[in-house]
C-alpha cells in the first residue's frame, strides 16, 4: 500500500523557529530571572553555559537524530533505536511530557487571561480599588481569578481549543504559520521591554544581580545543580519535543548546529527576560528589600502579583502591562503547541489521521487539565512529579543512543554538519548517566530534607512518595503495554520487521 | 551604570548573540534544505 506523503517543514529556518519557540516558554520569563539572581548572576550564567554543553545540547542532538532518522514519534523512535524490548522507554517519555501538558494548558490560560485583562485596562488600579485596602491590587486580582472555576477552566479551554485548531491544520499550514508570528512577536516585545527596563533609573542594581559574577558562588555545588536543572528544563532537552519536530525535518539538516541554536537562543531569551524583570523590579520597587521579597515569592507571586502591582505604578503602564503578558502568553502557548504536537504525532503513528488525532488530544487535554485548573495544589504536584521526571526522560534518551552506538550516532551527526563535534558529543552522552545520578539524587535529597516526616507520603505535594507512586504507575503501564506499543506503531525507514530483536543488531554498529 | 556592569552585559548578551548569529549563518547557508 502506498504510504501517504510525509509532512515537512518548509525549510531550515522553519524548523529552527519551531524548535526555538518550543524551548522558550514561560520559565524563561518567570523562572530564569529568579534563579539567576539568586545563584550568583554572571557566575550562574557561566555554569549554565557549561551545563548546555554537557547536558542540553548533546541531548537535543540525540533527540534530533532519533526523530529525523526514524521518522517516527517518541514511541517509534525508541523502538527503532533501542530495540522492541525497550519501546516502553518511548512510552514513558510521552507520558512524562503529557503529564506536563495537562497542566501547562492551564498555565497558558492564566497568561491569556492576564493579557486580556491588561489589554482592556483591567490591570490599572484606580483609587477605589486601592484606598484602604490591606491586600495589594495584584493579590486581589489573582485571588479573584484563581478561585473562580469558570474563569480558570474557561481560559484553559481557550488554550486547548486554539492549539487544537493550530495542530489540526498540520505542520506547514498550522504550526509553522503560527509559530513564526508568535516567536517574532515575542522576541520584539521582550527586546523592547528589556531596553525600556535598562533605561529606567535604578535598574542597574537589578542588572548587577543578573550579570556581574559572584565568583565565589562557583565553588558551591548548589549553583551547579541549579544551572544543570535550568539547562535541562528550559531548553526542552529530554522532553521529546525536539524529537517530534525532527520527524518533519528535511533531509540533511544540521543536527549539531540546530541543537546549538535552540539551546543558546533559549538562554539568550532568558537573559533578556531577566534584564526586563530584574531591571524593572529594582527600578520600580520602593526598596531593594521589596524587590528581593518579590523574587522570593515564586513564579506565580512574582509574575501575577508583584509585577502586576509594580508595572501599574510605571509611566506607560497601559502599554507595558499588556505587552508583558502578551509575551508571556505567546511563550506559553507556543510551548504548549509543541507538547500537543508530540501527542498528536505519536497517535498518528498508530494509524490515526492528523485531524482525528488532534481532536482526540484536544478532548483528553481539556478533560485531564481540569483538576489543575480547579486546584493549584494539584497543579504544583504535577509540576513537581513530571518536572523531575523529565530528568529520567533525558537519561532514557542518552541510553537509547548508547544502545544504538554512540560512535555511530556521532559519525552520523558529523556527516550532517559542517562542524565536526562528534568526539565531544560521544563523551558528553557517556557522561549524561553520571550527571543524571547527581541531579536526580539531589532532587530526592531535597525532597526528603524538606519533608522529613512526610517524604514517603504520596499525598504530600512535594514528597518523594508522590513521585515514586506516579512514576511507578506509568512505568508499570508502559512495561505492560510494551508489545502493544512496539507492534502498534507503524514502520519507519529504520524499522526491520524481519528482525524483531532490533536490540541485537545495534551493538554491532559500535565502532 | 558602571563600567564593570556594562562589560559583563556586553560579554554575556554579546557573546550569546554572536554565537546564535554564527550558528544561524551556518544552518541557513545550505539554502532551504532538500526534500
Amino acid at each position: 500500500m502506498a504510504q501517504p506523503q510525509q509532512e515537512q517543514w518548509s525549510g531550515r529556518l522553519a524548523i529552527i523557529i519551531a524548535a526555538v519557540s518550543m524551548a522558550v516558554g514561560t520559565g524563561n520569563i518567570w523562572r530564569f530571572p529568579r534563579v539567576a539572581a539568586e545563584w550568583g548572576g554572571g557566575a550562574f550564567l557561566i555554569a549554565v553555559t557549561i551545563a548546555l554543553l554537557i547536558w542540553a545540547i548533546p541531548l537535543l542532538m540525540c533527540e534530533f537524530l532519533m526523530g529525523s532518522r526514524s521518522r517516527l514519534g517518541n514511541i517509534g523512535a525508541f523502538r527503532d533505536f533501542m530495540g522492541r524490548k525497550n519501546t516502553w522507554a518511548g512510552g514513558f517519555m510521552v507520558a512524562v511530557t503529557l503529564g506536563i501538558m495537562f497542566y501547562y494548558s492551564v498555565v497558558a490560560g492564566w497568561c491569556i487571561r492576564y493579557f486580556a485583562l491588561a489589554a482592556t485596562g483591567g490591570l490599572l488600579p484606580d483609587a477605589s480599588t486601592t484606598t484602604g485596602a490591606t491586600t495589594t491590587f495584584g493579590e486581589v486580582q489573582w485571588d479573584a481569578f484563581i478561585t473562580n472555576p469558570v474563569e480558570t477552566v474557561g481560559y484553559h479551554a481557550a488554550a486547548v481549543i486554539f492549539t487544537t485548531f493550530v495542530v489540526f491544520q498540520g505542520i506547514k499550514g498550522g504550526l509553522e504559520r503560527v509559530l513564526k508570528v508568535f516567536l517574532v512577536a515575542m522576541l520584539v516585545i521582550i527586546v523592547l521591554l528589556a531596553a525600556r527596563a535598562v533605561m529606567l533609573p535604578g535598574s542597574a542594581a537589578g542588572l548587577s544581580f543578573l550579570f556581574v559574577p559572584e565568583w565565589s558562588q562557583l565553588a558551591h555545588s548548589r549553583v551547579w545543580l541549579e544551572a544543570f536543572t535550568q539547562a535541562a528544563w528550559s531548553t526542552g532537552a529530554g522532553w521529546g519535543l525536539m524529537m517530534v519536530y525532527a520527524v518533519y525535518a528535511r533531509k540533511n539538516e544540521e543536527i549539531s548546529v540546530n541543537s546549538g541554536i535552540v539551546a543558546f537562543s533559549d538562554v539568550l531569551v532568558g537573559m533578556l527576560a531577566a534584564a526586563l524583570v530584574l531591571g524593572t523590579l529594582f527600578a520600580v520597587a520602593p526598596t531593594p528589600q521589596f524587590a528581593q521579597q518579590a523574587l522570593d515569592a515564586g513564579h506565580v507571586g512574582l509574575t501575577f502579583i508583584y509585577i502586576v502591582d509594580l508595572i501599574a505604578t510605571m509611566p506607560g503602564a497601559w502599554i507595558i502591562s499588556p505587552l508583558f503578558f502578551l509575551a508571556l502568553a505567546l511563550a506559553g502557548v507556543s510551548s504548549f503547541i509543541a507538547m500537543f504536537e508530540l501527542a498528536t504525532t505519536n497517535l498518528m503513528n498508530f494509524g490515526f489521521a492528523r485531524r482525528k488525532a488532534a481532536l482526540l488530544v484536544g478532548i483528553v487535554a481539556f478533560v485531564l487539565g481540569i483538576p489543575s485548573a480547579l486546584s493549584i495544589e494539584f497543579l504544583n504536584n504535577q509540576d513537581w512529579v513530571w518536572g523531575v521526571g523529565l530528568l529520567i526522560s533525558g537519561l532514557l534518551t542518552a541510553l537509547a543512543i548508547l544502545k544504538y552506538g554512540v560512535n555511530r550516532a556521532a559519525a552520523e551527526i558529523d556527516a550532517s554538519s559542517d562542524i565536526r563535534i562528534g568526539a565531544w558529543f560521544a563523551l558528553a552522552v557517556r557522561a549524561i548517566p553520571v550527571v543524571f545520578l547527581v541531579l536526580f539524587g539531589w532532587w530526592i535529597y531535597q525532597s526528603v530534607r524538606d519533608n522529613p516526616e512526610t517524604w514517603w507520603n504520596p499525598l504530600v505535594t512535594y514528597s518523594t512518595g508522590t513521585m515514586a507512586l506516579q512514576w511507578g504507575i506509568v512505568l508499570a503501564l508502559v512495561l505492560a503495554l510494551n508489545r502493544f506499543l512496539a507492534d502498534g506503531v507503524k514502520d519507519g525507514p529504520m524499522t526491520r520487521p524481519d528482525a524483531p530483536a532490533a536490540a541485537g543488531r545495534s551493538d554491532s554498529h559500535e565502532r | 551604570m558602571n563600567g564593570e556592569l556594562v562589560f559583563w552585559i556586553c560579554f554575556f548578551v554579546g557573546g550569546y548573540s554572536l554565537t546564535v548569529g554564527a550558528l544561524l549563518r551556518i544552518a541557513l547557508k545550505k539554502g532551504s534544505g532538500e526534500d
